[in-house]
């Protein structure tokens, strides 16, 4: 066999194809997919959709049972309760998508740096990874809302704050497993720098796992965000959050138990969306390994 | 001899980790506390100032933020963690200790209930893979992700407290108040727990030693009892050690909620009143916590996995 005859096959981009071919056949990826998209959709077009504006009271109709006017009611001060879990669902959906984005910039940076380079600085990297995990975090995400004062912007930054720990951890062990890979090695050969190795041939190769562990970081984010606004740490009045709306309808349990049962449905439902999308994804990524941890 | 030898150096070894990881958070939390605007001292009416002086002299709220940290630092390692603002005549040490054990008693018993829910549905799961008991496995723990505690915590007041009058709503009386908000606090635990069984233990199952036990005659539950449970011990210790700092610490909203004298709701008080010894004292106890329940399960899981004992 002569040299010229071996056939040199491209080095195939490592599960990128594969992995959306697989997703596009999941059935439970496609329902989620549609049903989140069309939630946000709901949620961006609510403001034309409602008849009444967000703080709209109209106080001789507290607290009324769902009806033709109100399809899921008033809460104390009489204002309807599908316009405010429609606006509180922009808040909620927005610092669900802006936390996980926070955190998967600062994530993605750290960890591909430390994949990348290696030796002393991914040593310093992954040490102060690991101290900061022995940190209680929700202590320090509450600690930071005081410190910055509630307010929406305040709670994308101490979420993006706290939670890039576990996305820079995904991204550093897949990094560093690709970095000593023949494609990367002929890259540099030809005379790549760093920058443009991790940038264009690592993290492309890293889609997946940022994919995914974004897609898992965004309910969490949405679960945090109506945490601290259920103790008053997250979004103000007249503002709402879904959280707030459930914290709201707290003290009218006994009597009134419509005004905290939809907003809770709606973040149940909008974070099992979520982690029905990361699982497919994932599932599709790794066929072999399909749960989670 | 050589082997208690090397139990002593690792035991020196994580205390110090302990230490090290404890002064790092105090020193943290400490500016970070003090960068808050707002002091024990802000009220809706302004004290005199010969009052605030004689209050701020009394706590040493008068001195230079740094000497006030050495001396935090110099008073917490004689095992001292001052007095309680909100709580006259009581050190934070004596909070602790009384609030403590109650956030402890809930915290463990949701973690019993998550252990006793999740090995038979996680085992059942992983024997019958695609049968009934997977697909509810799967369920259940995509349900346990989804909801909130707070939410199920007022789903659970609800409908046996409010509704059914099964269990009292709130207090701290008894084991009928511990019903409630247990079952709340174990659905997270409980949800990964039985999928984490689920899918190491089908993957143990899948193994060569396994099958040669199963060929040998090995009766059925005899080879997943005494032969592959033993293999999944590791990953499920790695997650109870920091799950169960976790649960008997933070479960501020289900205290709240449930109106349960806990160390979580006193947590949040003292953020919200500046209660600087108070915030200080019980971060460094969480976080001791934390890192010891940690360093427990990493040797528990090393002790009983010789593969990652030898070097």
């Amino acid at each position: 066999m002569r040299v010229d005859e071996i056939q040199v096959q491209p080095q195939k981009a490592m599960r990128g194809p594969r992995w959306i071919q697989r997703v596009r056949r999941d059935s439970s990826f496609w329902v989620a997919a549609v049903l989140l998209g069309l939630l946000v959709l709901t949620v961006v077009a609510g403001p034309w959709l409602s008849p009444y504006g967000e703080s709209e009271q109209d106080l001789y109709n507290i607290y009324t049972r769902p009806s033709l006017r109100h399809p899921l009611g008033t809460d104390a001060l009489g204002r309807d309760q599908l316009t405010r879990i429609l606006y509180g669902g922009r808040i909620s959906l927005a610092v669900g998508l802006a936390g996980a984005g926070v955190s998967l910039l600062i994530g993605v940076i750290v960890g591909g740096v430390a994949g990348m380079r290696g030796g002393w600085v991914e040593l310093a990297i992954m040490r102060l990874i690991d101290f900061l995990y022995a940190i209680p975090l929700l202590l320090v995400v509450i600690a930071l809302m005081v410190v910055l004062r509630p307010g929406l912007a305040n709670v994308f930054i101490a979420l993006g704050l706290v939670y890039w720990l576990q996305m820079a951890r995904m991204v550093r062990a897949r990094v560093a497993e690709l970095r000593v890979r023949e494609f990367v090695e002929a890259a540099r050969a030809l005379g790549a720098g760093p920058s443009r190795i991790l940038t264009r041939h690592l993290l492309p190769n890293t889609t997946g796992v940022i994919v995914v562990t974004a897609t898992f970081m965004v309910p969490q984010a949405i679960f945090t965000e109506s945490f601290l606004s259920f103790l008053g740490l997250g979004v103000q009045q007249p503002h709402a959050s879904w959280g707030m709306l459930a914290s709201e309808g707290l003290p009218a349990l006994m009597t009134h138990p419509h005004v905290i049962a939809f907003p809770a449905l709606a973040i149940c439902l909008t974070m099992f969306l979520f982690q029905t999308l990361g699982e497919s994804l994932r599932a599709a990524l790794d066929p072999r390994q399909s749960d989670f941890d | 001899m050589h082997t208690i030898l090397r139990l002593l150096l690792g035991l020196a070894r994580g205390a110090t980790l302990v230490l090290l990881v404890a002064w790092a958070v105090a020193t943290a939390t400490f500016f970070l506390m003090r960068a808050i605007p707002g002091g024990p001292l802000s009220q809706e009416r302004e004290l005199p100032a010969a009052v605030r002086a004689a209050i701020e002299a009394r706590y040493h709220l008068d001195e230079p933020v740094a000497r006030q940290y050495l001396r935090y630092l110099g008073e917490a390692a004689m095992g001292r963690f001052g007095p309680s603002y909100d709580h006259p005549g009581r050190t934070v040490g004596d909070l602790i200790a009384h609030r403590f054990p109650v956030s402890a008693t809930l915290g463990l018993t949701a973690l019993a209930i998550a252990l006793a829910l999740a090995f038979p549905l996680g085992v059942a799961a992983a024997i019958r893979p695609g049968r009934w008991p997977d697909r509810l496995n799967g369920w259940l723990a995509s349900a346990g992700v989804a909801i909130p505690s707070f939410i199920l915590a007022t789903l659970l007041l609800y409908v046996f407290s409010l509704k059914l009058r099964l269990f009292p709503s709130s207090g701290w009386r008894g084991p009928a108040t511990l019903v409630l908000p247990a079952l709340a606090l174990a659905a997270l635990p409980t949800a990964y727990l039985a999928r984490l069984i689920r899918s190491e233990l089908s993957e143990v199952l899948r193994s060569d030693f396994l099958r040669t036990a199963r060929a040998k005659g090995v009766a059925p539950w005899r080879v997943v009892i005494v032969h592959a449970l033993r293999h999944i011990l590791g990953p499920i210790l790695t997650f109870l050690g920091p799950q169960a700092a976790a649960v008997m610490t933070g479960s501020f909203v289900v205290e709240l909620i449930f109106d349960i004298p806990g160390l979580g709701r006193d947590f949040v008080n003292s953020i919200h009143n500046r209660n600087y010894p108070m915030i200080m004292g019980v971060t460094l106890f969480y976080t001791v916590l934390l890192v010891s329940f940690n360093l427990m399960a990493d040797g528990a899981a090393r002790w009983l996995d010789p593969r990652t004992r030898r070097q």
